[in-house]
């Protein structure tokens, strides 16, 4: 303890890490980001190339989704660790685009990194960093080159939503984006309101994509529990509380002191039930949808009537079957009154390839949740592409807030690039360096579209920028540019989420000069093995 | 062998020159570290804590709390500088700049043969030179709006980035505007900070009303309602376990439906009570009701209050119970018997918004604004702890203002004046103590040095043409951090707390004053084996 090493060091406790100043504490910022960016850079579009991902519990992962990459991977970089909570913000913000934050992010650093080699203060690509962003903020609505005017007309919608699911599931965006678009049209009210609660989507396995498909209704991936199978036509009572004579907050204890008591006990019990039954057949009732448990008894009886009784365990699930088919849970036993009825057109349990499901079916206008079934051979393939039509239900929630689309395919960021780097030079202080790096770091994009489709990244900007027209960008399937503003739109607010988040990320790293670490808190230690324990 | 060996053999133990020297780095390393901090062009230190959690800061206080300090004598200064935050809430990183130079001015009249207690008695002559210097210098203005955001401006611009000190600083004055009251001291605790995962840092708001972190549990009720009243109770409304053990004994089904429905009844009645109320006020009006209780609500009174049109939200923490009644007026009842209109508050819009999994409950419009919520917004949870540092100092500098009715020039002007006051001073000091106050004099000018080489300037031509224009013009000049220059804080509105200032002149000397004294230091072993000693 009394050693005079000097230094910040010293002055900690045991275990402590410290790092200060450029060399030791920035570059290496910049490192563990620039290398997190590596990793997730060929996953960019509908070219991307899979990344298998183990995690730590051995769960396999097959996926061009930065969002998952990110969240197993289990970043302990701290500054990379940064980066992974931008890209998750993106993620819960507006659902898509993790990939673009993640890169934008990487290379704006890798940039800095070169300018600090040159000898610029961080300061001042800090500033020169801060202006281009605000540049950018502002010019980009000048890219908008489509806008979905009728969220209910459905070519838009799916032209809107193509390019998203493209990028994770090539081959069956037309397909997938039909079956999103069918669901979100549903799912939106008259009000033009969208609510992502009520788009399901249920995977089973078996099948291709191409069977997969969209319900005006609920799948719930269970059997009915009596023999009652099918209803059409059906008035539903939905229950949230367990359908078996209740027992008391206090405790009770049956006192019985003869075996006739005995006998008519059992016999009190089963009238009840009796009588229940009986009040909910009377009301009419043809199905019983349960969030709790219903006892031996109460079935029975359920049975004589022939009324069907599909169980829910999540109570999420149950109030959106609820609310699906307009009935309101009733909590306390007893019949229903007439408002907390719901109707359906059709409950009946199926069998989708040996997995056993219910559906409710309600063709109503009024019933607003859709369920969106995927068919695939393997729980890889649905995991993706449950994925892919997630990022889509978010593209179509962002996109009622707000209509407006870019250019995809990089020429949105082909055309940034350009005008940014224009910019630059109408800064006559030092920060212009860095607002023509940030204008660089765009460049990325378009390059690494050509890249990934196997043609050379060098020759396609030059080419696009030869084009002279903002909405010429890198098409895929052939290696050349062209205009692709036809087919590939990018929505605005997710272009507009990245930027800014992958700058603001960006920017705090360069800020960062001092990193103080403690030491790893203890904690089962998995690859030590276990030490004997002795006094 | 050192006596105290033979008293504990694994004692260790530092003696005279050794012992000061040890005192010396560590108050020097620690202005090492804090010192690139300072102003706001200091930069931000990232603190990664055991489990990984990140935190990024530039506030001298939170740093060295979560530093983790082990080293004796750091420890010690960062114990009192943490005081002076607790105390005034700034200051802690001058604090320890200004410990770490008297203890490197004392070193060089150490190395000349000086004995510390000279120097330790000529500390304490300046010390009282400087308050007097103080007393001059604090400016006694009018508190107005202005006045309060100017202050507020310099303390959080060296916490945050400026586009978001700009927008703090209307915040967090208006905050403590709006729950002063006339005529009673100020209690922060009515302000709530509230923070939500959501947005950018940007969307950072006063709500002049209240932001419950929780939000009703039926899924029934409306989720936006306009014009309602607001009944802050706390009453069961759930099953309550008697005091007494007690159970029932039954030996039918048609008994226990009986003891079952009796159970419920005293719940029941409470509830109707409670609609009896909402009927009485509302109905026939656009009005709604909205009950918030402390205790708990279940589900079958949930049920009931819903199908009235009733907002139920449970469980609420017992210090909104307080805030609410300050914020909607009403009574906080605690009984649902005896209601009435005269309890109730008053909230023009409700609203509850849902983020994942939280759900977070708007009360605004309300009459009364002597609680208020700063809803703090963020995109990770590191940006939204520093703004909730930021935001507590914030509102302390705010109060001291009012507290105080005084300030005192910012920019590092007031310590260029009392550098060269005490200079002047220092002739009529007679013998040795004028080395101590001497030192003390030079050890001062750290803050506007330091703030000159955080912001990439010449420290010391900016510091010699400070000195030299305060002794022309003989009022108090600080230093521009963008460009070098000087300038008059008070015209340029950077104005410091003047107890922040008093404290910061009462704690750091007596600090250094101990700390030179000191001339062993001794840890006691331990006894037993540590094993891993």
């Amino acid at each position: 303890m009394f050693q005079n090493s000097g230094g910040l060091q010293s002055l900690l406790k045991d275990g402590a890490r410290h790092y200060s100043g450029v060399e030791e504490a920035m570059l290496k910022n910049i490192e563990a980001c620039k290398q997190l960016s590596t990793i997730t850079r060929t996953s960019l579009g509908p070219y991307g190339l899979n990344k298998m991902v183990v995690n730590n519990l051995e769960k396999l992962f097959v996926t061009t989704d930065a969002a998952t990459i990110m969240k197993e991977l289990d970043v302990h970089h701290p500054a990379a660790r940064l980066i992974v909570m931008a890209a998750k913000l993106q993620e819960t913000e507006v659902g898509d685009g993790t990939n673009l934050v993640v890169i934008l992010a990487g290379e704006l650093l890798r940039m800095a990194e070169e300018l600090i080699q040159t000898g610029l203060h961080p300061s001042d690509i800090i500033t020169g960093y801060e202006k281009a962003s605000k540049y950018v903020d502002s010019i980009l609505h000048e890219l908008e080159v489509f806008r979905v005017t009728i969220q209910s007309d459905k070519n838009q919608v799916v032209k809107a939503l193509t390019p998203v699911i493209a990028s994770k599931v090539y081959g069956y965006e037309n397909h997938l984006a039909s079956c999103v678009a069918d669901a979100c049209i549903i799912v939106t009210d008259s009000g033009q309101r969208f609510d992502l609660e009520n788009v399901r989507v249920v995977k089973i396995q078996g099948g291709v994509l191409d069977q997969t498909q969209t319900y005006r209704g609920m799948v719930i991936p269970r059997p009915a529990e009596g023999t009652v199978k099918h209803v059409k036509n059906a008035k539903v009572a939905v229950y949230n509380c367990p359908l078996d004579p209740q027992q008391s907050d206090t405790k009770g204890t049956v006192l019985i002191k003869t075996a006739t008591e005995l006998k008519n006990y059992s016999r009190g019990e089963e009238e009840i039930a009796q009588k229940l039954v009986e009040d909910i057949h009377a009301a009419g009732i043809q199905v019983l949808v349960l969030g709790g448990s219903v006892s031996e008894i109460v079935m029975h009886f359920l049975e004589l009537k022939s009324i069907m009784v599909v169980k829910i365990n999540s109570k999420f699930e149950l109030r959106r079957v609820a609310r699906m088919l307009g009935a309101i849970a009733v909590v306390r036993l007893g019949a229903p009154i007439a408002e907390e009825i719901g109707f359906a057109d059709e409950v009946s349990s199926e069998e989708i390839s040996s997995t056993k499901v219910t559906i409710f079916r309600r063709e109503s206008e009024t019933s607003k949740v859709a369920t969106i079934v995927i068919r695939a051979s393997t729980q890889n393939v649905m995991d993706d592409t449950e994925r892919a039509i997630d990022d889509a239900l978010n593209t179509f929630r962002s996109l009622t807030k707000d209509q407006r689309f870019v250019p995809g395919a990089g020429a949105c960021e082909a055309e940034i690039a350009k005008r940014v780097k224009a910019y630059a030079m109408s800064n006559p202080g030092l920060d212009q360096y860095a607002v023509l790096r940030y204008g660089q770091v765009f460049e990325i994009i378009p390059k690494t579209l050509a890249e990934t489709s196997g043609s050379d990244p060098n020759y396609i900007l030059p080419k696009i920028y030869a084009e002279n027209n903002f909405k010429v960008g890198v098409d895929v399937e052939n290696g050349q540019v062209k205009d692709m503003s036809e087919e590939v739109v990018d929505h605005l607010v997710t272009k507009q989420w990245a930027i800014k988040l992958a700058s603001d990320v960006a920017l705090t790293v360069l800020r960062i000069d001092q990193i103080i670490m403690a030491k790893p808190a203890g904690g089962p230690n998995l690859n030590k093995k276990p030490v004997m324990e002795d006094d | 062998m050192a006596a105290i060996q033979y008293v504990n053999s694994k004692a260790e133990l530092v003696r005279k020159t050794q012992a000061l020297t040890l005192n010396l780095t560590a108050a020097k390393g620690l202005q090492d570290v804090l010192r690139t901090n300072l102003g706001p062009r200091g930069t931000l230190k990232m603190l990664v804590g055991g489990a990984g959690q990140i935190k990024l800061t530039k506030d001298g206080n939170i740093l060295l709390k979560e530093m983790q300090i082990q080293h004796p004598t750091a420890a010690m200064i960062a114990r009192a500088a943490t005081a002076q935050d607790e105390i005034v809430g700034d200051g802690t990183t001058s604090n320890v700049l200004f410990i770490g130079e008297l203890m490197r001015q004392a070193e060089r009249f150490l190395g000349e043969g000086v004995h510390p207690r000279v120097l330790v008695d000529g500390f304490d002559k300046a010390r009282a030179i400087a308050l007097k210097v103080l007393e001059t210098l604090k400016v006694e203005k009018e508190v107005d709006r202005e006045l309060l955001l100017n202050v507020a401006k310099s303390s959080l611009g060296t916490k945050l980035i400026p586009e978001m000190a700009k927008k703090l600083t209307e915040i967090v004055t208006d905050a403590v505007l709006a729950i002063s009251q006339t005529g009673k001291s100020i209690d922060l605790h009515m302000i709530e900070i509230m923070h939500m995962p959501h947005k950018m840092d940007t969307d950072t708001r006063l709500v002049k009303g209240l932001v419950l972190d929780h939000g009703s549990r039926h899924p029934e009720t409306p989720t936006k309602l306009k014009n309602c009243y607001v009944l802050c109770c706390n009453i069961n409304l759930e099953y309550e376990k008697t005091e007494v053990n007690s159970q029932f004994f039954y030996s039918n089904a048609e008994q226990r439906e009986k003891l079952q429905a009796s159970e419920r009844k005293m719940i029941d009645e409470r509830v109707e009570k409670i609609i009896a109320l909402k009927k009485k006020v509302c109905d026939g009006t656009d009005k709604s009701l909205i009950v918030i209780n402390q205790k708990g609500v279940d589900p079958v009174s949930l049920d009931m209050l819903a199908k009235e049109g009733i907002v139920a939200l449970r469980r609420a923490k017992r210090r909104n119970m307080e805030r609410i009644p300050l914020a909607c007026g009403g009574n906080a009842v605690n009984s649902a018997d005896d209601l009435t209109v005269e309890d109730l508050g008053w909230a023009g819009s409700y609203q509850e918004i849902t983020l994942g999994d939280d759900k977070f409950t708007f009360l605004e419009d309300v009459p009364n604004t002597f609680s208020c919520t700063i809803l703090i917004k963020g995109q990770n949870e590191h940006t939204i702890n520093q703004l909730k540092d930021a935001v507590r100092d914030g509102l302390r500098a705010v109060t001291n203002t009012i507290h105080d009715k005084a300030v005192v020039p910012g920019a590092g002007a007031f310590e260029v004046a009392v550098s060269v006051e005490l200079k002047k001073e220092v002739k009529n000091i007679k013998g040795k103590a004028r080395l101590g106050a001497e030192a003390f004099a030079d050890a001062i000018l750290i803050i506007p040095r330091t703030l000159a080489e955080n912001s990439g300037l010449d420290s010391q031509e900016v510091l010699l043409d400070l000195i030299s224009q305060y002794e022309q013009h003989g009022v108090p000049v600080g230093v521009n951090v963008n460009d070098g220059a000087a300038i008059s804080p008070i015209a340029e509105g950077i104005l410091d707390n003047y107890c922040v200032k008093q404290q910061f002149l009462q704690l750091s000397p007596v600090l250094a004053q101990q700390l030179l004294l000191v001339d062993e230091v001794m840890r006691a072993g331990k006894q037993m084996g540590g094993g891993n000693q």
